[in-house]
């Protein structure tokens, strides 16, 4: 392997390492992994990070 | 300090609208109930001291419904400091009577009649002082979808929240009414904060349990406030709670007859009553639905989008990018491995999924078109009328319509729904509706099997809605779910021509959380199964060599599992199972495979149909991956918002369980009719349509009872 690949190689592993922190920091509130801004339930993910104990419900 | 505002109005009056236009924030924007299921917070644009909360629409403060309750709960207890009360304009009798309420709680009010430029539009005047001196509240005219006058709201806001005070309250009842809230407000008046007295007065007078609680009175002073309000019950010859609403009805119709004049008389009807006779029109608004989806799917994926799609999987991605990267990496003499890694790996997998994108970005622009029109609110209302015909309620459908988006904002619009039987259900049943991921995995499939078909994609729709109804028969004779359907009251919004800065926002969003998707979770998924597909147990790189890969061996243990259903191979199993993770990743694993298997991604579509033989085989991969469990997110929702570990199952179990069994039906029944094969799991498809047939069609049976609520709930 030449430097070059190496390059390559980290880049990637850095790009796999930010993809798994994000995925890891929405999974904690069970997101979908799309944008929270365009979900009409958003806030219940918010919610769910906050209080373990899950939403409010009546 | 910071200063808090509150967005409080009915449902559907543009307050998710104004929120977004203060914020700049891009909160989806819906036109049915129950799109803000929470309340949501944001940060004025140019003042970030200044925090708004955006609450769920409601009609009144009564405890009844899940954003009620919700949004109540925010206003007395958590106090914001002022209350900017969003009033429909075009609808203000009905507006008025949260206002009155809003007025009762203590905290500057301040109202905003939107949509101001359509009162003027129809020709209607509202005179804003004579409301505003009745009221006494300061009124600001907006129109939130232009941006006008929404600053004048935000600073009237800020002027009543330094104020602090409140002016007087508007009278409202009369005496006897007064006279029995006058003495229970003497009884609590140490038992809540005075600027709730008032509120706390009206709740203990209308018997509001949860208002009751707060209170905390004890039995001797119940019994007499109780004296005071059967009193005032027998003077009016009514509930006390139909007292206060009537009152507050009168006292809106007179403050309305001397404020707002009406250009249309009684009785005229408005173009979108024109245009309702004919779409909701008992016999066409079936196939005017059915027309409409057809040809949202039959442009998204057939022909515009197909023609999109092709582009950018044959000629972007497959040889621009494709040979951009790979003569790239060959120049500078990159491993051969990591050359795979780039190109079959990530390429093949991430870009197919990319590839999809613009059939995707088509569809949620037609769809955000229908929504943003009012269209899709006109569906519910049509379904209503099909779904209650079978004991189910149109409210179920608005999840469902929700769905087409993503199913986990389905699964959790299902909380609006208040009877634990139907939300249970709902649950279950929402997820059939194939999502933007589903439709990927549908256009492959129909671009590798049944090019220029255009009936692939709608029929995968229109079978998602008939799964669900046809579902939701058999479960309602179950005797959990029997019962009649829960009332649904929805208002249609007037139609108006889509602001276009309103339509690009929602398919952005939408088409920027599959390409969020796209680069963490298939990239991940796309790089550990590369190197499962690349490497055997003994860790040595192959070097195209799949058959001796981990991940065919993985493949082949789980393939017999999938041979009922035609696709038993190890590359079926594998993109089966991977799609659980993301379903999205079907498509990225099978062009994985075909990259893999192929020199170029222009014969993507070749080396597909390769693996799995015949359309028959290709159509049972579909009809298993769309219509199973979704994917694992959607999976933990339900499980979360079913509140139980055992309704968690049971969810899961049914939806794996229809996919299996209409994947099964379809290939052996299939085989048997195209080459007359017939074995014994032939013979199991025969059972599995007789079952069916039994739970949709049997007599619902005579479970002996009525109550509303069900036997055996555990959650």
């Amino acid at each position: 392997m030449n430097l070059i690949s190496y390059l390559i190689l980290a880049v990637l592993i850095v790009c796999f390492v930010l993809a798994v922190r994000y995925t890891r920091k929405h999974g904690s509130c069970e997101s979908c992994g799309g944008n929270c801004a365009g979900c009409s339930s958003a806030a219940g993910c918010q919610m769910q990070q906050q209080d373990t104990q899950g939403t409010k419900r009546r | 300090m910071g200063i808090k505002i509150a967005l409080a109005g009915n449902p559907n009056c543009g307050k998710t609208t104004l929120f977004n236009d203060l914020t700049g924030s891009t909160q989806y924007v819906g036109n049915w109930p129950g799109v803000t299921v929470e309340k949501k917070e944001g940060r004025l644009k140019g003042d970030k001291d200044v925090v708004i909360q955006d609450l769920p629409g409601i009609y009144s403060l009564s405890p009844y419904t899940l954003e009620e309750v919700v949004s109540r709960n925010y206003l007395v207890e958590e106090k914001p400091d002022v209350i900017l009360n969003i009033v429909d304009g075009t609808n203000i009798e009905r507006n008025l009577y949260l206002t009155t309420q809003l007025l009762e709680i203590g905290l500057p009010v301040v109202m905003a009649v939107n949509m101001m430029d359509l009162v003027k539009k129809n020709g209607d005047k509202i005179d804003m002082k004579k409301l505003a001196d009745a009221l006494g509240v300061r009124i600001v005219e907006i129109s939130a979808l232009k941006g006008q006058g929404t600053q004048d709201a935000v600073k009237a806001c800020l002027e009543a929240a330094k104020a602090g005070k409140t002016t007087e309250l508007p009278h409202v009842f009369t005496g006897s009414v007064e006279h029995a809230i006058a003495h229970i407000e003497e009884s609590i008046e140490d038992k809540v904060d005075p600027e709730n007295l008032r509120w706390y007065a009206i709740k203990v007078f209308e018997r509001d349990e949860k208002a009751l609680e707060h209170v905390e009175l004890s039995d001797e002073l119940k019994e007499h406030l109780e004296g005071h309000i059967a009193d005032c019950e027998k003077e009016m010859d009514d509930d006390s709670e139909s007292i206060i609403t009537n009152q507050r009805y009168n006292y809106i119709q007179d403050l309305v007859s001397g404020a707002v004049k009406k250009k249309a008389k009684k009785g005229d009807m408005s173009v979108s009553d024109k245009i309702d006779q004919v779409v909701t029109n008992r016999w066409l608004a079936l196939p005017i639905f059915a027309g409409i989806m057809f040809l949202v799917y039959y442009i998204s994926v057939t022909t515009l989008g197909g023609f999109l799609t092709d582009w950018t999987n044959d000629v972007l991605f497959g040889e621009w990018i494709t040979n951009g990267v790979t003569g790239w990496l060959e120049s500078v003499n990159a491993a051969p491995w990591l050359t795979s890694l780039v190109v079959d790996g990530i390429i093949g997998g991430v870009g197919t999924v990319l590839g999809f994108v613009p059939q995707m970005v088509l569809l949620f622009l037609l769809i955000s078109i229908l929504e943003d029109s009012g269209y899709m609110a006109r569906i519910a209302f049509i379904m209503d009328r099909v779904f209650r015909r079978f004991g189910l309620s149109g409210k179920s459908f608005i999840p469902m319509l929700v769905g087409v988006g993503c199913g986990v904002p389905a699964i959790m619009a299902a909380r609006t729904i208040e009877n634990e039987r139907d939300r249970r259900m709902t649950i279950i049943l929402s997820t059939f509706m194939p999502c933007g991921a589903k439709t990927e995995i549908i256009a492959m499939i129909a671009l590798c099997f049944f090019p220029g078909s255009k009936f692939v994609a709608p029929g995968m729709y229109f079978l998602g809605i008939a799964i669900v109804i046809l579902g939701g028969i058999a479960l309602k004779k179950a005797r959990y779910f029997a019962g009649d359907p829960a009332p649904f009251v929805m208002e249609l919004p007037a139609y108006h021509i889509p602001s276009v800065k309103g339509v690009l926002i929602h398919t952005w969003e939408r088409a920027k959380a599959f390409m969020i998707k796209a680069g963490t979770i298939i990239f991940i998924m796309c790089a550990v199964l590369w190197l499962l597909m690349n490497f055997n147990w003994g860790l040595q790189f192959l070097d195209g060599d799949l058959e001796r890969s981990m991940l065919r061996d993985i493949g082949t243990v789980l393939a017999w599992l999938f041979v009922p259903l035609g696709f038993g191979t190890w590359q079926g199993a594998v993109a089966s199972v991977s799609a659980e993770i993301a379903k999205e990743q079907a498509v990225a694993t099978l062009g994985m495979l075909a990259h893999a298997a192929s020199d170029a991604e222009a014969d993507m579509a070749t080396a597909i149909r390769g693996m799995f033989g015949t359309p028959l085989v290709g159509l049972s991969f579909l009809l298993f991956n769309i219509f199973d469990a979704p994917c694992l997110v959607a999976i933990a929702t339900a499980f979360r918002e079913q509140g139980s570990r055992k309704w968690g199952w049971i969810t899961f179990l049914f939806q794996m369980g229809v996919g299996y069994c209409l994947a099964l039906c379809v290939y052996q029944l299939g085989m048997l009719f195209t080459q007359g094969v017939f074995g014994f799991w032939t013979l199991v498809a025969i059972v599995i349509c007789l079952a069916v047939c039994y739970f949709v069609f049997r007599k619902t049976p005579d479970y002996g009872r009525l109550s509303d609520e069900p036997h055996g709930a555990d959650a």
